[in-house]
C-alpha cells in the first residue's frame, strides 16, 4: 500500500504538464494530497467498511500520454453494428465508427489542454472534474483517480439529438496475467446531454486474450431538461481483476438516468452510483444483477438525492451468493426538506447458495418532506426446493434446475434493461454465465 | 408397467403410506380415490421422487426397474411423469423453454436427437391444437399468473409433448369447467395406448364419464382399502366413504366387477 503512496507522490510531483492550465494541474495535486495523508480507506471508513481492497496489492498505477492508437482492438460490445467508443489503458483510443451529429467525444486531456487556450483561467470543465463523484466528498479512491487525472474522454451531446446507441469498450494492453501485480488504470468520463438528448451507452471490458488490469473509474453525468440517458454496464472481467466505478448524476428537470448492471466476474467490483434529482420531475431507475462465485465480492453503494418536488427513483437489484462470495448492497435514499411529492421505491433481493456466501444488505431511507411514497424490501432466501423438484419431475437434471432458477432470478432485473439490444445482450451473458444458454 | 409392494412412507416423521399394494399393468387405466389426506398425492410424490418423502418400507418396481433408486429426474426419463395437484409456479423460466429443455433431457437420455426449436414449436403446435390451450400460455412463465384451470392444462399439455410411459395424474380434474375437464380427458385418451399406463387421482365420477377407468381403487389409511370396476367410483360418489370405514365389503356392479375392501 505504501508503494501505491509512493508512486501517487511520484506522479504528484511530475504532475505538470506543458499545456495543461494550472488548474488542472492543481487538481492532481490536491487529489495525490488527499491519498497520500490517508492512503487506501480501511475497515474504519464506513464507506469501504466491507470491501476488502486490501486482498492484494495494487499494482503500478498506469500514466498514458493520450496518443491514440492505429490499430484498435476487435469490438467486445455484441450489440452489432453500433459506434464504439474504445478505451486502452483508461485512455481514449479511439472511436470506431460514425458519430451521430451533435454527438462529440472528446480525450480528456484533450479537452484540457483546450481549457488552457482560455488563459488558464478555471472553466466549466474545472468546476466539473473537481466536483467530488461519490456521495462521500474526500472518497479516497476517488482522490487517487484525480491525483492521475488525463486518462478518459468527454461526451457532449448537443440538445434535440437523439444519439442512439453507442459501446464503451475498456481493453487493457498489459500482458501476463496472473504473473505478477495487476497494473491500475484510473480514468474518467465526463458525459453532458443537452435538453431533450437520448442516449444509450452500453459499458464492457474486453475480458479475452491475456491483457489484464485493475481499473479505477469515475463517470459524470449531466442531464439537461428532459434528457435520457439509459447507461448500461456489462462486467465480466476475469477472478483477478478488481473493478471500482464511481458515477455520480446530476437530473435536470424531468430528466431520466437509467442504469442497468450486470456483474458476472471481477474478483472485486464496487459500484458506487450517486444521483441527484435536482430538477423538477426528474427520474432515476438503478437496476442490477450480481452473481458473484469462488471468492468474489460485488459491492453496491447507491445513493439517490431527492432534491426537488416530483421526483421518482427506484432501485432494484438482484443478487446470487455461492461458494465463498460475498455481495454488499447499501442502497440510500435521501428526500431533503421541499423534495415533496417524491416517490421513491427500493428492491433488494438475494438468493444464497451455500453456507459459506455471504450478503449484507441495508436499504436506507432519509424523509425531510412531506407527501413521499416510499416503500423498501431487502430480502436473502433459498432456492424454492418444490420449484426445483417440479423442473426435475420433468426430466432436467438438478444442475440445470438450479441454473435455470438462479438465471431467472437474476433475469428479473435484466429484464428491466432500457435498451431492449442491450437487454438481449445482458440476457444471453446471464444465460451463458449460469451455463443455461441455448 | 408398476407394481408397488407394502410401500411405506413418511413426511416428517409422520407415518403416512402404511403398506400399500397396487399392480398396474401396460395399458391400463387406473382411478384412485379416496378421503382428504388418506395419502393420494403423497404416493404421487414418493413415486415422482420428491425430497422429504422418506421410505421407510416396501418396493416400488417399474418396468421392471427399482423405482425407489432414481433420481426424479432419471425417473422422467425413465417415463415417469407427475401431474401436480398444485404445479408450482417458475416466475423468469419460459414456458417453451423449459419444455423444450424436458423434452430434450428425455430424448437425450433415450438416444434420441435432441430437436430443434423448430422442430419443436411445430410439435407443441399439434399438441396445442388437439388440447385447445391458447398458445398465448407458452410465452409467459411456467405457471406464473396461470388461473388454477389453465395450470391444469398446462400440466396436460406438458404430458402431451413428453408422452410418458406411465403418467399419473394428481386431481388434474379439481377446477375445472366443463370445457378444460374435456380437454384434460381428451389429452388423457389421446395418450392411452397398449404400452402406456395411467393412473388417475380424483374426487370425482365426473372424470370418469370421459375417461373409463379399467380399475378403480379406495385409498383410505395409508393403504388401498378397496379396489374395483368402474362401479366402485359410481357408489362412491353416491354413498361416499363411510361404507368403508363400517367395514361394507362386497359386489359392486356385478360378477365380473367385484370391490374388494382389505383392510
Ligand atoms: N410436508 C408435510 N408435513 C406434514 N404432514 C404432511 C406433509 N405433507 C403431507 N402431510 C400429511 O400427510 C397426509 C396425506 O397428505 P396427502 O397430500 O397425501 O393427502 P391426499 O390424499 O392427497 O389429500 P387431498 O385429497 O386433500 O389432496 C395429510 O394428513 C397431510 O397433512
Ligand atoms: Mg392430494
Amino acid at each position: 500500500m505504501s508503494a501505491l503512496i509512493d508512486q501517487v507522490r511520484d506522479i504528484a510531483a511530475n504532475a505538470t504538464a506543458p499545456d495543461w492550465p494550472a488548474w488542472a494541474t492543481q487538481l492532481r495535486e490536491r487529489g495525490a494530497q488527499a491519498f497520500i495523508r490517508h492512503g487506501l480507506p480501511n475497515a474504519r471508513v464506513e464507506a469501504w467498511k466491507y470491501t476488502p481492497l486490501n486482498r492484494r496489492p495494487f499494482g503500478d498505477v498506469v500514466v498514458v500520454a493520450g496518443e491514440r492508437a492505429t490499430d484498435l482492438p476487435e469490438p467486445v460490445h455484441g450489440l452489432g453494428d453500433v459506434t464504439r467508443l474504445v478505451f486502452i489503458d483508461g485512455v481514449l483510443a479511439g472511436v470506431d465508427g460514425e458519430l451521430p451529429k451533435g454527438v462529440n467525444v472528446t480525450a480528456l486531456a484533450e479537452a484540457i489542454a483546450a481549457d488552457a487556450s482560455r488563459n488558464g483561467e478555471a472553466g466549466e470543465l474545472a468546476e466539473w472534474l473537481a466536483e467530488p463523484p461519490t456521495e462521500h466528498a474526500g472518497d479516497a479512491l476517488s482522490a487517487l483517480n484525480a491525483a492521475t487525472l488525463g486518462a478518459g474522454a468527454v461526451i457532449t451531446v448537443e440538445p434535440g439529438v437523439n444519439a442512439g446507441r453507442i459501446a464503451l469498450e475498456w481493453h487493457a494492453t498489459a500482458t501476463g496475467r496472473g504473473t505478477g501485480d495487476q497494473p491500475l488504470v484510473n480514468s474518467r468520463l465526463c458525459v453532458a446531454l443537452g435538453e431533450g438528448v437520448r442516449l444509450s451507452l452500453h459499458e464492457c471490458f474486453a475480458t479475452d486474450g491475456d491483457s489484464y488490469a485493475d481499473h479505477n473509474l469515475i463517470t459524470q453525468v449531466r442531464l439537461s431538461k428532459q434528457a435520457q440517458l439509459t447507461h448500461s454496464r456489462l462486467q465480466t472481467m476475469p477472478a483477478e481483476h478488481m473493478l471500482i466505478a464511481a458515477n455520480r448524476v446530476d437530473q435536470d428537470a424531468e430528466s431520466h438516468y437509467q442504469y442497468d448492471g450486470l456483474d458476472l466476474g471481477a474478483g472485486l467490483a464496487r459500484h458506487d452510483l450517486f444521483t441527484c434529482l435536482a430538477g423538477e420531475g426528474a427520474r432515476c431507475d438503478l437496476n442490477g444483477a450480481y452473481l458473484p462465485r469462488g471468492e468474489a465480492h460485488v459491492d453496491y453503494h447507491l445513493a439517490v438525492e431527492h432534491r426537488a418536488e416530483h421526483c421518482t427513483s427506484s432501485q432494484f437489484f438482484r443478487g446470487v451468493v455461492d461458494d465463498h462470495a460475498k455481495a454488499v448492497w447499501n442502497g440510500r435514499v435521501h428526500v431533503l426538506p421541499g423534495a415533496d411529492n417524491t416517490e421513491a421505491l427500493q428492491s433488494n433481493a438475494n438468493l444464497l447458495l451455500s453456507r459459506d456466501a455471504e450478503v449484507d444488505t441495508k436499504p436506507e431511507l432519509e424523509i425531510e418532506a412531506d407527501e413521499v411514497v416510499a416503500s423498501h424490501g431487502a430480502t436473502v432466501g433459498q432456492l424454492d426446493e418444490t420449484a426445483i423438484f417440479y423442473l426435475r419431475s420433468r426430466g432436467l437434471d438438478e444442475a440445470l434446475a438450479r441454473e435455470l432458477l438462479i438465471g431467472a432470478y437474476c433475469q428479473a432485473a435484466v429484464d428491466r434493461a432500457g435498451d431492449e439490444a442491450v437487454r438481449e445482450r445482458l440476457t444471453t451473458e446471464l444465460a451463458r454465465y449460469t451455463g443455461v444458454g441455448e | 408397467m408398476l407394481s408397488i409392494k407394502a410401500l411405506q412412507a413418511s413426511v416428517d416423521g409422520k407415518s403416512i403410506l402404511k403398506g400399500l399394494d397396487l399392480e398396474v399393468g401396460a395399458g391400463e387405466v387406473h382411478a384412485i380415490m379416496g378421503p382428504n389426506g388418506s395419502g393420494k398425492s403423497t404416493l404421487g410424490n414418493v413415486l415422482a421422487g420428491r425430497e422429504g418423502y422418506e421410505v421407510t418400507g416396501g418396493s416400488v418396481t417399474y418396468q421392471g426397474k427399482d423405482l425407489l433408486e432414481l433420481e426424479p429426474e432419471e425417473r422422467a426419463c425413465e417415463g415417469l411423469f407427475l401431474a401436480f395437484q398444485y404445479p408450482v409456479e417458475i416466475p423468469g423460466v419460459n414456458n417453451t423453454y423449459f419444455l423444450r429443455a424436458a423434452l430434450n433431457a428425455q430424448r437425450k437420455h433415450r438416444g434420441e436427437p435432441e430437436l430443434d426449436s423448430v422442430a419443436f414449436l411445430k410439435l407443441v403446435r399439434e399438441k396445442l391444437k388437439v388440447l385447445d390451450i391458447s398458445d398465448d400460455l407458452l410465452h409467459r412463465a411456467v405457471n406464473e399468473g396461470f388461473s388454477g384451470g389453465e395450470k391444469k392444462r398446462n400440466e396436460i399439455f406438458q404430458m402431451a409433448v413428453l408422452e410418458p410411459q406411465l403418467a399419473i395424474l394428481d386431481e388434474t380434474d379439481s377446477g375445472l369447467d366443463i370445457d378444460a375437464l374435456k380437454a384434460v380427458a381428451e389429452g388423457v385418451n389421446r395418450l392411452r395406448s397398449p404400452d402406456r399406463s395411467i393412473v388417475l387421482v380424483t374426487h370425482y365420477q365426473r372424470l370418469l364419464d370421459y375417461i373409463e377407468p379399467d380399475k378403480v381403487h379406495v385409498l383410505a389409511g395409508g393403504r388401498i382399502a378397496a379396489s374395483g370396476g368402474p362401479g366402485l367410483a359410481k357408489r362412491l360418489e353416491e354413498e361416499g366413504y363411510q361404507w368403508l370405514e363400517d367395514g361394507g365389503i362386497g359386489s359392486v356392479d356385478g360378477e365380473a366387477d367385484k370391490a374388494t375392501a382389505t383392510a
